[in-house]
């Protein structure tokens, strides 16, 4: 007779419940594994830009205003949230930004952060910009300083 | 008394010509609105320009300009207004200043407007306007003055003109008027009437109802006078020969 044969049958059973144990055991641990990468994964995407480097331009009858940044995020289908050195340039003037709202549609574009206008023998120093009007109006928001030669 | 009325206005001058307001700096507590079509921007709220010729605050300010917005052609302030430029010697003050670079104007309007130039003061309670290119003044409002060492006039319109010889603006003339009294006081001669004019042609003051002409211990009353500043004497006439009246207070000394 085979010696393993021999082997008590409630032994095999307790070993086999073992390996059992222990594999359910590794196999919940790199579930849980997966799962965590998969949140990186997640907060990854949520960071990065949906266009990198995206360009724009507001046309109107008196000018055309080019728009510049590093990085841009869909808000909804016309917004766009525009980050990283936005730039604003048209033949009249240039305004340096950080956060910017471009609407596509309305051909508006709005910030809250601190922006610099600059043009011919002037520079306008604001918390923050909006431009209307297909570029022929412009608020600066917050205490301004113009400084002009 | 000639040399009142050449050195009455001493100032005009001083009104920027377009393109100098030098090296500027303006603040705008809450940020400003930039008009490209119109051409003008607007500063909001405690605005303070500071230039290398002048000083404004204002509440809010409307800058008007030609090309781009340093090329400031004029400048609409309003609220709290005050101009001071030690350099020109000006100092105004009023609710509306208004100043035109190109025109070489300034107009400062409502209660209380006051316009102190190097030798002379203006103050009204409506307008006082000053066109430099064309030499004009124009003070419309109860109580309004203008004064320097010399003169005193007092009126509701005063208005007049006055041309620039060799840097130095001389009137050539001026007219007075005010429905209850009007007066034009010189260091001899106290003058009242309802309207009164003065042209440097004839060197002669004018005055016209409700007159009286005080020199010294002398006071005389009429309808119509003149006074002549060259040879500082005066006539005083009547519609009715009757009407004229002279006093002569006798003096203790």
């Amino acid at each position: 007779m085979n010696y393993l044969l021999s082997l008590q049958r409630k032994y095999v059973i307790s070993i086999i419940l073992v390996i059992v144990i222990i594999s359910l055991f590794v196999f919940g641990y790199k579930s849980m594994n997966a799962s965590i990468n998969l949140d990186e994964d997640i907060s990854i995407n949520i960071n990065n830009s949906d266009i990198t480097k995206p360009k724009f331009t507001i046309n109107s009858e008196n000018q055309k205003i080019s728009i510049s940044a590093n990085e841009g995020n869909f808000l909804n289908k016309n917004e766009i949230l525009l980050k990283n050195d936005v730039v604003f340039k048209s033949k009249k003037f240039t305004i340096f930004s950080d956060d910017v709202i471009f609407n596509k549609n309305q051909q508006t574009a709005s910030s809250t952060k601190k922006s610099r206008f600059i043009s011919s023998n002037t520079s306008i120093l604001a918390n923050g910009f909006e431009i209307l009007d297909e570029g022929n109006k412009i608020n600066f928001y917050g205490k301004t300083v113009i400084k002009l030669k | 008394m000639k040399k009142t009325i050449y050195t009455l206005i001493i100032f005009l001058v001083s009104i920027q010509a377009k393109g100098e307001l030098g090296e500027t700096q303006i603040t705008a507590e809450e940020g400003i609105e930039v008009f490209q079509k119109e051409k003008y921007y607007l500063l909001k709220k405690n605005v303070e320009i500071v230039s290398d010729n002048f000083n404004l605050n204002a509440d809010v300010v409307k800058a008007y300009f030609e090309k781009d917005l340093y090329d400031i052609i004029n400048i609409y302030a309003e609220g709290n207004v005050s101009l001071d430029s030690k350099e020109k010697g000006i100092n105004a003050t009023g609710n509306v200043l208004e100043f035109s670079f190109n025109e070489e104007t300034i107009k400062i309007t409502g209660a209380n407007s006051v316009l102190n130039l190097t030798n002379c003061s203006m103050f009204s309670n409506g307008i006082i306007h000053v066109n430099n290119s064309i030499g004009t003044f124009y003070l419309n409002g109860n109580d309004s003055t203008l004064k320097n060492e010399d003169i005193f006039v007092s009126g509701k319109i005063i208005d007049g003109k006055f041309l620039s010889n060799n840097n130095i603006n001389e009137i050539v003339e001026l007219n007075v008027e005010d429905e209850n009294i009007s007066n034009i006081k010189t260091e001899k001669i106290d003058m009242y009437s309802l309207k009164a004019k003065y042209n440097k042609n004839n060197n002669l003051i004018e005055l016209n109802e409700k007159v009286k002409v005080i020199r010294g211990d002398e006071i005389i009353t009429g309808d119509y006078g003149y006074v002549d500043l060259e040879k500082n004497s005066y006539k005083v006439t009547s519609n009715n020969s009757k009407k004229v009246k002279v006093l002569i207070k006798q003096s203790n000394e």
